[in-house]
């Protein structure tokens, strides 16, 4: 084994970058602590079974595991929410509800983690435990939007959806458990074709069918469940989408409206989403900054039957983002430092580079430190015409 | 990440991509930039509204999924191997065949242990791991239709559009797994935050499609 090298998919923070995330997860801290939410931090290593009970249960091959003296299974924390209803079943058993609790570390993925994806990263998020109303679920989608502003994020967004249609579909249509998960995972890819294929193979009643393939392109502004609702929805799934109706005016109302979509293709997990489910997106980044929702089953697992809705963001993902943004709009090639006696001569030579397609500022200091830290600030590669 | 104003297209490199300009064409997309290709890599449109990027087929569904580019066109069997959470949203039509098990007539996949040569280790692990048997992959990456005959597989899990080259080998398909076309992949946030562009596009592509059917 070579030496000094690190397993894969991991990566050490130094120095600037890691000033970037520190100062990305102070943010974070002081929003959700002017929110009124609590910080835990649960122990990193937990027993196994802690992660697969009930609705929240994770296929076992996600998690990083060890073995305790006596031969019990633990696991690395793969998510905090489960770590966090276990707490309010035990630990904070005797705190009356609403309980607001948010967290911040890091978390593990299996020795499976897609080629590219970190095996530890760092989750920030936040569980709101107790009310069941729509208010709640917008005071958290309230809190991710305004956090991704503070955070620095430009062209932000949530798409919220809502698992309910979904399920009340399913219901309408008598298909099998098996084929509703297979399902799942093509309206999730918004892919038309099979879904076709699936429905027309499982016989499922034509007009069932036609909404179900109408999932795909159920996304849009406010007008989308106005349709959607017009469309003669059964009991279920007319509950769903009143409620996300409700969710969604109390976010525009607060002002956020521009930055709001509706898309009721969304069908994550099942078992584990009872109601509203959400995503944040930003244009520099090419997938969801965080991801959350209403998950009304998993704390009765731990002992404690309360609802609760929250979401779970990605340190690392949001550093990324940010990265794009600030490379694509401030970086230069070359920095060029010019006094009024060279100017002419500068310039001229300025605008060959400039020719060569090279973006280049023209910088008046005289102090080589100065010129230097305005290279850095700038990210521009080189500097031309310092006088040592 | 690319420009917010900007649609970039990751096009799979070859026939498809030809096949997928036309069509492009025809739904009011300027691909004039890809005409004069020369040594570049990306092709902007000079109004700066589109881009476009020729990858490896195998490679599409990376560009997309990263976000660097929008949207992409590459074919259901690379996708399938890729196997990244994207947006297959459109059937275009073309790019048609079949993936498929081959081997020599005959050959029996039930109770023995069977080898697979392919260049799709992802999907055929996936099929085998369904089915309860012992299993081998052997990975490679062109001509597969040589595992058989050398005796280096018993069977390949390849796509096959008319079966001329298996049947010219002496082999045959032993199970269709399913068909292949070009499919259109849309970014996960980029359609989103690129609504308004990309949800015409969709449209009109559809009823260019559907149009072809009928």
């Amino acid at each position: 084994m070579p030496r000094f090298t690190l397993p894969e998919s991991v990566g050490d923070f130094l120095f600037g970058e890691l000033r970037r995330k520190q100062a990305l997860e102070k943010t974070l801290r002081a929003n959700f602590s002017l929110w009124g939410y609590d910080e835990v931090l649960p122990a990193g290593l937990d027993f196994f079974d802690n992660f697969t009970r009930g609705p929240g249960a994770r296929p076992q091959e996600g998690m990083l595991k060890s073995f305790d003296g006596s031969g019990r299974i633990l696991a690395m924390r793969p998510e905090f929410t489960a770590q966090l209803a276990r707490l309010a079943g035990s630990k904070l058993a005797v705190l009356p509800p609403p309980l607001r609790l948010c967290y911040l570390g890091p978390v593990y993925a299996g020795p499976q983690g897609k080629a590219g994806h970190l095996s530890e990263f760092t989750q920030a998020g936040v569980e709101l435990m107790g009310p069941s109303s729509p208010e709640a679920d917008a005071e958290v989608v309230l809190l991710a939007l305004s956090l991704m502003r503070e955070a620095g994020l430009q062209g932000t967004m949530v798409e919220l959806g809502q698992i309910g249609f979904f399920k009340g579909l399913m219901e309408e249509s008598g298909l099998r458990a098996e084929a509703i998960a297979e399902l799942r995972a093509y309206v999730e890819q918004k892919n038309a074709l099979a879904i076709e294929l699936l429905l027309r193979d499982e016989k499922v009643p034509a007009e069932a069918a036609r909404r179900i393939m109408e999932l795909p392109m159920l996304f849009g502004g406010g007008e989308v469940l106005q349709s959607a609702a017009k469309r003669g929805a059964g009991v279920r799934c007319a509950a769903a989408i009143e409620n996300l109706r409700r969710i969604y005016e109390l976010v525009c109302a607060c002002g956020f409206g521009d930055q709001v979509v509706i898309d009721l293709g969304m069908a994550p997990s099942l078992s584990y989403y009872t109601g509203l489910v959400f995503r944040g997106l930003t244009a520099s980044l090419g997938r969801p900054v965080l991801t959350g929702g209403r998950y009304d089953g998993l704390l009765a697992e731990y002992g404690r039957d309360l609802p609760a809705t929250g979401f779970a963001l990605e340190v690392e993902g949001l550093l990324e983002a940010l990265l794009n943004e600030t490379a694509e709009e401030s970086r230069v090639d070359l920095i060029y430092a010019v006094d009024a006696r060279s100017f002419a001569e500068a310039f001229a030579e300025v605008s060959a580079l400039r020719a060569q397609g090279l973006r280049v500022e023209l910088c008046f200091e005289s102090d080589p430190e100065k010129i230097r830290a305005r290279a850095a600030q700038r990210g521009a590669a080189r500097v031309m015409g310092v006088k040592e | 990440m690319n420009g917010e104003g900007r649609l970039t297209f990751a096009l799979a490199k070859g026939r498809l991509a030809e096949k997928a300009v036309e069509l492009l064409e025809r739904a009011g997309i300027d691909c004039r930039a890809l005409r004069d290709q020369g040594r570049r890599l990306v092709f902007e449109d000079e109004r700066g509204e589109t881009a476009f990027m020729l990858v490896k087929p195998a490679d599409v569904a990376t560009y997309v999924d990263h976000g660097v580019a929008d949207l992409g066109i590459a074919g259901k069997d690379s996708l399938m191997e890729e196997n990244r959470p994207l947006y297959e949203m459109l059937d275009l039509g073309f790019g048609r065949c079949r993936l498929a098990l081959a081997g020599y007539p005959g050959t029996s996949l039930a109770g023995r242990h069977v080898r697979v040569a392919t260049k799709y280790p992802f999907i055929a692990q996936e099929l085998f791991s369904k089915r309860g048997c012992t299993y081998e992959i052997i990975r490679l990456n062109g001509s597969v239709e040589l595992g058989p005959i050398v005796g280096l597989s018993d069977v390949i899990l390849d796509i096959v559009e008319s079966g001329a080259t298996l049947k010219a080998n002496g082999l045959a398909v032993l199970e269709e797994i399913c068909p292949v076309s070009a499919r259109l992949v849309v970014n996960r946030v980029s359609l989103k935050t690129k609504a308004a562009r990309i949800r015409p596009l969709i449209e009109r592509l559809g009823g260019i499609l559907g149009e072809g059917r009928q």
